[in-house]
């Protein structure tokens, strides 16, 4: 198999472990980045789906800013 | 000795590190598969790229 032969200079133990930590770091950062810049996203990590976004009748889409929590979740904080 | 059994610096002979390299990619393919099944889950639940 194509580069199979980098083992024969590169040790596992230190190899694999780089190839592993650059994946998770690229990903995280990847996925952090849309967290903080995006409404959507943190709305769909509370359950919101499609419904923090509408669409209007020119074709383009407004992103609504959604408060954290499901409605319920709201109602419990807000009688305590 | 032949180039199939020398003992490279790692400690792995050519077989070992061909073998070890399958491994490697089978993984990543797999990773890349189910990455590839979530991704078009969200495409589809959220508004991502719209």
């Amino acid at each position: 198999m194509i580069n199979g032969k980098m083992w024969l200079v590169v040790k596992p133990t230190v190899g694999i472990p780089i190839f592993f930590i650059a994946i998770v770091v690229a990903s995280l950062s990847i996925h952090t980045a849309i967290l903080v810049n995006t409404t959507w996203f943190p709305a769909f990590l509370q359950g919101k789906g499609m419904r923090a976004t509408s669409q209007l009748s020119d074709g383009t889409t407004s992103v609504a800013l959604v408060a954290p929590g499901t409605a319920s979740e709201r109602a419990v904080l807000a009688t305590n | 000795m032949s180039q199939e059994t020398k003992v490279w610096p790692t400690g792995l002979t050519l077989g070992e590190a061909e073998e070890l390299h399958r491994y490697l990619i089978s993984g990543t393919r797999t990773f890349a598969f189910i990455s590839a099944c979530a991704h078009f889950l969200a495409y589809q639940l959220t508004p991502w790229l719209r």
